[in-house]
C-alpha cells in the first residue's frame, strides 16, 4: 500500500531524513519509533504530501506521491502532533465541514455512526472547544472517518492522553485495521505500538535502521539472550561457577537476581542449568529474559538526535 | 450555488456569524448607517436657517447616498481586508492548515470560500447598509441603475480588496506578518490611487480606484455608462474598465494564494501563469499607452517603466523554495547542475526560475520591438534614432534585470542555504541604490559630476534619461545592467563546475579509500 525509495529531506545544511525506503502492506499498522528529531514526523509529512522531498519516491495505493500529490490527498488522512481543531464549531459542524469537504453527503445517520464509533455520540451538540484533550484527538480521528481514506498516519497521537483514552485510541486504531485502513503511527510510547503494531521501523538520525515485525527484528538482531537466574543464599557461588562457562559475559547482579548475557542458543541453556545444579548451586528460577519493543529500541539505538 | 455549497464558507459563516454576532454586527450596521442619515437629516435642517434655498429632502439623501456608499466602501475595504488578511495565518498558528491542505475539495474552492467568508462580518455589515443605499438613492432621485452601480464598485471592490488581504495571508507565517504588509502595501495603492485620483484624464488605470469611480457617477449624471476612457483607440464606458481591472486583480491575487495553499514550498505562480499574466499586462499596458499619452516618446517610456519592476518581480514571482531547489542541485549528477538553471520540469514546477524569465524577457522583447516599430512610425523629432537605439538598449537592460533577479535568487539559494526573498530584495534594493550614489559621491569629489556615470550605472536613471533625449539633442551614456548580468550568469556557471569538481575528487577519494580497506 505505501512504498517509499530512497526518500531524502533536506532542510538546509540539515539532512532531516536520509534514503527511506518502507514497504507498509495494506491492512496493517506499521509503528514509527524513534528519539525526538530522529526523522519521523518529516517522514510522515512527506507521505502526507505536506512536504516535498528533497530525492526520492513515494508510491501510496499505486499513485506516486510526488508528481500527483491532489489524488493522493484523497487516499490518506493525516492527524499531526500538534493538529487544532476548530473550536468556534459544534462537533457535528465540523465533521459537516469534512463531509462537504470531500463530497460525501452528509446524513444524520453517517454523522451519528461516525461519532458513535470514535465514542463522541454524545457530544454532538457540544462546542469542539469545550471537548477534553482526549475527545479532541478522537474526534480528529473520526474527520478522517467521514472520508474512510486507505492510509491514515497518525503523528504520536496518543500524546498527552490518559490510559483510558490510549486504550481507547488503541482499539479504535485496531478496529480501522480490520476494516481495511492501513495505518502508519508514530510514538515514543513504546508499549502502546508493541500492542497494536504488525510491523514496526525503528529511525535515528534520519535514517531508517531497521524495518519489519517485531519478532523478526528480535530474532535478526539478537546477538545473545539474556539470562535471569535466582539463586538461595550468596550469588557470588554462583558466579564462581558460571565464569568459566563458554558463551556467558556480562554477570550483573541486579535485585538480588543474577543478569547476564549468553550466546549460545536456547538448546544449549540446559547445559548451563545442569552444570549450575551439579555445583550445588541452590537454583530458585532460571529462565532466558523476554524481549520487549522497549529492549530493541534502547538496543538498536544510540540516542542520537540530529 | 456552487458557492453557497462550498464547505469553507458554511464554516467560516457559521463560526464567524453565530446569532449573538449576527445581532452584534446587524446592530452596528444599522446604528452606523441610521445614525449618519439622522445625522445629515438634522444638519440639512439647521442649516436651512443660514440658507437662502429652501429644505429639500431629496438633496439631503442624494448626499447621503455617496455618504453611506462611502461607509460601505470603508467597511468592505478596511475591515474585510484586515479579516481576510488574518485567515490563513490563523489557520497555520492554530495547527489546522495542514488539513485545509489535504481536503479534498481543493485550493481554489478553499480559496473562493476563504475569499466570501473571511471577511463575512465586514460584508454583513456593508449588506446592513444596502437598504439605506437604495432608499437614499431612489429617494434623492438616483436612478436604480445607479444605485445598482454605486453598489457594484463598493462590492467588487471589496472582494479585490480581500483577495488582497488573503494573498498577503498566504505568503507569511504570521498574523502579525501579514499585517505589517497589509499595511505597507495598502500604503502604496494608496498614493498610486491618490495620485491618479488628482489626473484629469479618464484612463484604464484610473476606473480601477473605486473612490474615483464614485466621484464620476456623482459627477455624471448617476450613471458610469456614460462617462468613457479611451482605450485601444475606443471609447468604452468606465465602468467595464473597473470590472476589468478589478476582476483580473481577483484573478491574480486568488491564483497566487491557492497556489500557496496547495504548495507552500513552491513558487508563487506556474511558469504558465507568469506568462499569462505577463501577456494580459503587455496587452493591457500598449492599449492604454497608445490612447492615454501625447508623444508617443512619453507612452514609451512608460511602457518600459512599468516592465522593468514587472520583469524583476516575476523572477521572484517565479522561484521556489531554498530546499527544493537544493534538494535538485544536490543530486550529484553533471548534467543536473546545470540544467537545473534552464529547466522548468514538471507541472508542478519545482525548478528556478531562470528558464521562464529567460521566456518572459523574449515576449517582452519582441513586444518591446513591436512598440517601438510604432513608435518610429509616429515621431517626429530629429533624433529619432537616438530614441529608438536607446529604447533598444532599455528593453535589453529591463531583460537583463529580470534575468539578473532570477540568477541571484538562485544563487542565493544554492550557496547560502537560507530563504532567497529577504536576501534578494536587500541584493536588489542595494544594487539599484549602492552604485549610483557612490558614482555621485566620487564625483562630487572630484569637483565634476558627470551624469553620463550614473546613468551608466542605475537602470532608474537611464530610464529617465530617455525622457530627456526626446527633448534635448543630448547624448546617453549606455547602461552596465547588461554586462553585469552576463557576469552573474558566468559567476553561476562557475561555481558550478568548481563545486562538481570538488564533488568529483571527494567522490574519487572515497573510492581510493574504498579500494585500500
Amino acid at each position: 500500500m505505501i512504498h517509499t525509495k530512497g526518500l531524502t529531506r533536506r532542510f538546509g545544511r540539515l539532512t532531516a531524513v536520509t534514503g527511506v525506503a518502507l514497504e507498509v502492506p495494506a491492512r496493517t499498522i506499521f509503528g514509527f519509533i524513534g528519539p525526538n528529531g530522529a526523522g519521523k514526523t518529516t517522514t510522515l509529512r512527506m507521505l502526507a504530501t505536506l512536504l516535498r522531498p528533497s530525492s526520492g519516491e513515494i508510491t501510496i495505493d499505486g499513485v506516486n506521491a510526488t508528481e500527483r500529490p491532489g489524488d493522493v490527498r484523497q487516499r490518506i488522512g493525516y492527524l499531526s502532533d500538534t493538529f487544532g481543531l476548530y473550536d468556534d464549531l459544534k462537533v457535528w459542524e465540523y465533521l459537516d465541514y469534512y463531509f462537504g469537504a470531500y463530497n460525501v453527503e452528509a446524513t444524520n445517520d453517517k454523522l451519528d455512526s461516525v461519532l458513535e464509533l470514535v465514542q463522541l455520540g454524545h457530544k454532538r451538540e457540544a462546542m469542539v472547544g469545550a471537548l477534553s484533550r482526549g475527545m479532541r484527538q478522537r474526534l480528529g480521528i473520526a474527520r478522517m472517518l467521514v472520508y474512510e481514506p486507505k492510509v491514515i498516519l497518525l503523528d504520536e497521537p496518543a500524546n498527552g492522553l490518559d490510559p483510558i483514552s490510549r486504550i481507547a485510541l488503541r482499539d479504535l486504531l485496531k478496529t480501522l485495521r480490520d476494516r481495511g485502513t492501513t495505518i502508519i503511527v508514530s510514538s515514543h510510547i513504546l508499549t502502546e505500538l508493541s500492542d497494536m503494531c504488525d510491523t514496526v521501523g525503528i529511525m535515528e538520525l534520519g535514517k531508517l535502521i531497521v524495518c519489519g515485525s517485531i519478532d523478526k527484528i528480535l530474532a535478526e538482531t539478537r546477538t545473545h539472550i539474556h539470562l535471569i537466574l535466582e539463586v538461595l543464599g550468596k550469588p557470588e557461588d554462583a558466579i564462581k561457577v558460571l565464569e568459566p562457562l563458554p558463551g556467558i559475559s556480562g554477570i550483573k547482579i541486579e535485585s538480588g537476581k543474577l543478569v547476564m548475557g549468553f550466546t549460545g542458543t536456547r538448546d544449549d541453556l540446559p547445559a548451563v542449568h545442569k552444570k549450575l545444579v551439579e555445583s550445588n548451586v541452590p537454583v530458585v528460577a532460571f529462565f532466558p529474559k523476554s524481549e520487549n519493543l522497549e529492549d530493541l529500541f534502547l538496543r538498536l539505538s544510540t540516542g542520537a538526535t540530529n | 450555488m456552487i458557492l453557497i455549497d462550498n464547505p469553507e464558507l458554511k464554516r467560516l459563516v457559521r463560526s464567524k456569524l453565530r446569532v449573538r454576532a449576527l445581532i452584534s454586527y446587524g446592530a452596528a450596521g444599522l446604528l452606523i448607517f441610521g445614525g449618519v442619515l439622522a445625522f445629515a437629516y438634522f444638519v440639512a435642517k439647521e442649516n436651512q436657517h443660514f440658507s437662502s434655498s429652501p429644505f429639500s429632502l431629496a438633496k439631503v439623501l442624494r448626499d447621503y447616498f455617496f455618504v453611506a456608499a462611502g461607509i460601505q466602501l470603508a467597511m468592505v475595504s478596511l475591515f474585510g481586508t484586515a479579516l481576510a488578511s488574518q485567515n490563513v495565518t490563523l489557520e497555520k498558528e492554530r495547527g489546522t492548515f495542514d488539513f485545509q491542505r489535504l481536503v479534498a475539495m481543493g485550493p481554489w474552492r478553499l480559496t473562493a470560500g476563504k475569499l466570501f467568508g473571511a471577511p463575512a462580518e465586514a460584508l454583513l455589515m456593508a449588506l446592513v447598509g444596502v437598504p439605506f443605499a437604495l432608499a437614499a438613492g431612489l429617494g434623492g432621485g438616483i436612478p436604480a441603475s445607479g444605485v445598482f452601480q454605486a453598489e457594484l464598485t463598493v462590492f467588487l471592490f471589496g472582494i479585490a480588496a480581500s483577495s488582497f488581504g488573503l494573498l498577503c495571508s498566504s505568503i507569511v507565517e504570521k498574523t502579525a506578518h501579514a499585517t505589517g504588509l497589509l499595511v505597507l502595501a495598502g500604503f502604496a495603492i494608496y498614493v498610486m490611487m491618490a495620485a491618479s485620483f488628482n489626473l484629469n484624464v479618464n484612463s484604464l488605470w484610473d476606473t480601477a480606484n473605486p473612490v474615483y469611480m464614485l466621484k464620476q457617477l456623482m459627477e455624471s449624471g448617476y450613471s458610469l455608462g456614460s462617462n468613457t476612457f479611451h482605450f485601444c483607440g475606443v471609447d468604452v464606458p468606465i465602468i467595464f474598465g473597473f470590472i476589468l481591472l478589478n476582476s483580473l486583480f481577483i484573478a491574480l491575487c486568488t491564483t497566487i494564494t491557492a497556489r500557496r495553499i496547495a504548495e507552500v514550498e513552491l513558487s508563487f505562480m506556474t511558469p504558465r501563469q507568469g506568462i499569462i499574466a505577463f501577456l494580459i499586462l503587455q496587452v493591457l499596458l500598449i492599449a492604454d499607452l497608445e490612447s492615454r499619452w501625447h508623444t508617443a516618446g512619453d507612452a514609451l517610456q512608460i511602457y518600459h517603466a512599468v516592465n522593468m519592476p514587472v520583469l524583476i518581480a516575476l523572477a521572484f514571482a517565479l522561484t521556489p523554495g531554498a530546499e527544493l531547489v537544493r534538494g535538485r542541485v544536490m543530486r550529484g549528477a553533471r548534467d543536473e547542475q546545470w540544467r537545473i538553471v534552464f529547466e522548468r520540469s514538471n507541472r508542478l514546477q519545482d525548478s528556478p526560475a531562470l528558464r521562464v524569465v529567460f521566456e518572459v524577457c523574449a515576449i517582452y522583447v519582441v513586444v518591446s520591438a513591436a512598440y517601438t516599430f510604432t513608435f518610429l512610425v509616429k515621431i517626429a523629432a530629429a533624433n529619432a534614432g537616438d530614441v529608438v537605439f536607446h529604447a533598444a538598449l532599455l528593453t535589453a537592460m529591463n531583460a537583463a534585470l529580470g534575468i539578473t533577479a532570477a540568477a541571484l535568487l538562485l544563487y542565493i539559494q544554492v550557496y547560502t542555504e537560507r530563504g532567497c526573498f529577504k536576501l534578494g530584495m536587500a541584493f536588489l534594493f542595494f544594487g539599484f541604490i549602492l552604485p549610483p550614489t557612490a558614482v555621485w559621491i566620487a564625483n562630487l569629489a572630484t569637483d565634476a559630476v558627470k551624469i553620463e556615470n550614473v546613468l551608466r550605472v542605475s537602470p532608474v536613471a537611464y530610464l529617465s534619461g530617455l525622457y530627456e533625449l526626446q527633448r534635448n539633442d543630448s547624448e546617453l551614456a549606455c547602461p552596465l545592467v547588461i554586462a553585469a548580468t552576463f557576469c552573474t550568469l558566468a559567476a553561476l556557471r562557475i561555481r558550478f563546475l568548481l563545486d562538481m569538481e570538488e564533488l568529483s575528487r571527494k567522490r574519487r577519494a572515497a573510492a581510493a579509500q574504498v579500494a585500500g580497506e
